[in-house]
């Protein structure tokens, strides 16, 4: 695997926010490479083998105008975190670790009719009983389990599936990115061991970076699209943050392994094993499509049942009002949709993976959770994303720190004792995991922010601030 | 067992390091537990065993891991090796001793491909990186 990491001196500043490593870097590059970046953060981008992956990203078949890393880009496995790649669906190809195993890992914002001022004596009640109603951690089941044609039926219908039972709301549809539904999905196409992995998942949270906040607004950027996203200042609202858990970890795992077999029947080559990809027009990557889209709607699902769960926890600390409790938007971040765009004056429809990437359309909420101690971000989607970005903005902060190097300098008392100095109350079963997930292993969530806003491709509308945080 | 871990902005990079190909794989399962930290409910121990056919040694360790991840999280349990009956450079039938846990630790999403390269260096030596995504 050619290793060359490209340097400071392989940039070459396109636009005020961005910057590109031209196809002449690598001789199997088909595109150039773009990270959409601040002088000030452009050190850190360098700092891992974030943009060494974001070449490899070019090399993929039929890939369209440029590979593209977000301000949040971090090294991770085939594309870094925060790549945006888009592929022709005739002849270009679709690949799984392009959109990474927890297929659908995405954000969920829940607005709710208090102000701080009326929660903030009952933040501990609060976060105990979410604590206690919304399952989290290692193998933690949920209160859900299948029964005969269940997992299918939610695998193929998705949200509005659930709709029949109770958990959900045609509003809730409304205000989900796809309605909570991708048509395409088959679960013939999802194997027997990521059923079994989902058996009894939906309605958790999972480990890692996922979790449950709850915040307040604390500052109107744009009161006009705050209006109409129903948020105003100090209205309590919450962040859920979980993807398809076992299920697409099991289902990304299948493919990836399916499809390096069955790449050279393509001539495909690439750099990285982990990019596996075949056409999107073949039967291996129609079949990765029908078992991504399932995937994709287990997530939905799972994120729907966190929030029910949300409403008993709230009833439960309120005496009522839960009801009261309306979902702003739900996004995906680890996904492949079909999109259409121009290029060279053309429209095509295209195939765009966002892997720690959300999109980003003119009037489209867009949701940028940051630290358990910082702030999270509302924005609204922009024309200019339509014409730069392919409709996609950045996800979050970014990790800067390893977990490693986390657990060696944050000290998980001084820690608790910051959080609670800033009147942030924690339940976290893990002391591990709560360490890894300290404020200074990620990027400063302002200036990714200020990045997307000021190159236009997504508009500040609203900042959130913290005050319960519920992980594992 | 031998590995370290490596620096890696988000998941968990090691390399692991064997005297032969056997220990390579086993050594590998025994890190893969490490990381994922099971907390342990009795001794009692249920023999599974896992057949596993790759297109290269490579993928062949992954691919060994990967289901054996999948096993952890389907049946609660953490495994070491009892005994490989059968290993060439494209299939592998292992024979894993299994015990129940009340919980894993650390929630291995996935074992990639990505860096991984199964070597063997002029000392007979073999050593791989994997990147666990966490």
């Amino acid at each position: 695997m050619d290793q060359v990491v490209p340097q400071r001196s392989d940039l070459r500043k396109m636009e005020d926010w961005l910057w590109e490593i031209p196809k002449s870097f690598r001789k199997d590059m088909r595109v150039p490479a773009q990270v959409y970046t601040s002088e000030e953060m452009i050190d850190s981008v360098l700092g891992d083998k974030s943009m060494w992956q974001l070449v490899n990203m070019t090399t993929l078949p039929g890939i369209q105008k440029y590979a593209l890393a977000m301000p949040d880009v971090h090294q991770g496995y085939g594309f870094p975190v925060g790549g945006v790649a888009a592929f022709d669906i005739k002849d270009g190809v679709i690949s799984p670790g392009g959109i990474g195993y927890d297929i659908n890992c995405g954000v969920r914002l829940v607005g709710t009719d208090k102000s701080f001022n009326d929660v903030k004596d009952k933040l501990e009640d609060l976060a105990q009983a979410i604590s206690e109603w919304v399952p989290s951690g290692v193998g933690k089941g949920g209160r859900i389990t299948f029964k005969g044609s269940d997992m299918d039926d939610v695998l193929k219908n998705g949200v509005p599936e659930i709709v029949k039972k109770g958990y959900a709301t045609e509003d809730d549809l409304d205000h989900t990115e796809s309605g909570g539904v991708l048509s395409d999905a088959d679960p013939r196409d999802v194997s027997l061991n990521a059923k079994k992995r989902g058996k009894d998942q939906l309605g958790t949270l999972g480990a890692g970076n996922h979790f449950l906040d709850v915040c307040y607004v604390d500052k109107v950027f744009d009161d006009k699209n705050a209006e109409k996203m129903g948020l105003y200042e100090n209205q309590v609202v919450s962040l859920i943050h979980t993807g398809s858990r076992g299920l697409g970890h099991q289902i990304a795992t299948d493919y990836v392994r399916l499809h390096m077999k069955a790449m050279s029947k393509y001539g495909i080559e690439l750099p990285d094993r982990e990019l596996a990809c075949v056409p999107l027009s073949s039967e291996e990557g129609q079949q990765y499509w029908r078992a991504m889209c399932a995937g994709a709607n287990f997530a939905w699902c799972n994120r729907q049942f966190i929030m029910w769960e949300l409403r008993q926890a709230w009833d439960q600390v309120f005496g009522g009002g839960s009801d009261r409790l309306n979902l702003v938007y739900d996004i995906a971040h680890n996904i492949a949709k079909i999109e259409e765009y121009e290029v060279d004056g053309k429209k095509k429809k295209l195939i765009v993976h966002r892997k720690g990437a959300t999109r980003s359309f003119p009037g489209q909420t867009v949701l940028i959770p940051g630290t358990m101690a910082t702030s999270s971000y509302v924005l609204v989607g922009q024309e200019t994303a339509m014409e730069k970005t392919f409709g996609s903005t950045c996800h979050g902060a970014g990790r800067s720190m390893s977990r490693r190097k986390a657990r060696m300098t944050v000290q998980p008392q001084e820690l608790l004792k910051r959080m609670r100095e800033l009147g942030i109350v924690v339940v976290s079963g893990s002391t591990r995991g709560f360490i890894e997930e300290a404020p200074e292993s990620y990027k400063d969530i302002h200036n990714v922010v200020d990045v997307v806003d000021s190159a236009g491709i997504a508009k500040k509308v609203v900042r959130l601030r913290p005050v319960v945080v519920v992980k594992c | 067992m031998s590995y370290k871990r490596l620096e890696h902005t988000a998941d968990v990079e090691v390399l692991v390091e064997a005297d032969s190909l056997e220990s390579l794989f086993c050594d590998s399962l025994d890190a893969m537990v490490e990381i994922m930290g099971p907390e342990k409910k009795g001794d009692k121990s249920t023999n599974r065993t896992v057949s596993i056919g790759s297109i290269d040694l490579t993928a062949l360790l992954i691919d060994f891991l990967s289901e054996v991840l999948a096993l952890s999280e389907i049946n609660n349990e953490y495994y070491e090796v009892e005994k490989i009956q059968f290993m060439n450079e494209n299939r592998v039938e292992v024979v894993l001793a299994g015990r129940p846990i009340e919980t894993f630790s650390e929630d291995i999403k996935a074992v990639t491909y990505h860096e991984a390269d199964v070597v063997q260096d002029k000392d007979g030596k073999w050593s791989t990186k994997i990147i666990f995504d966490i």
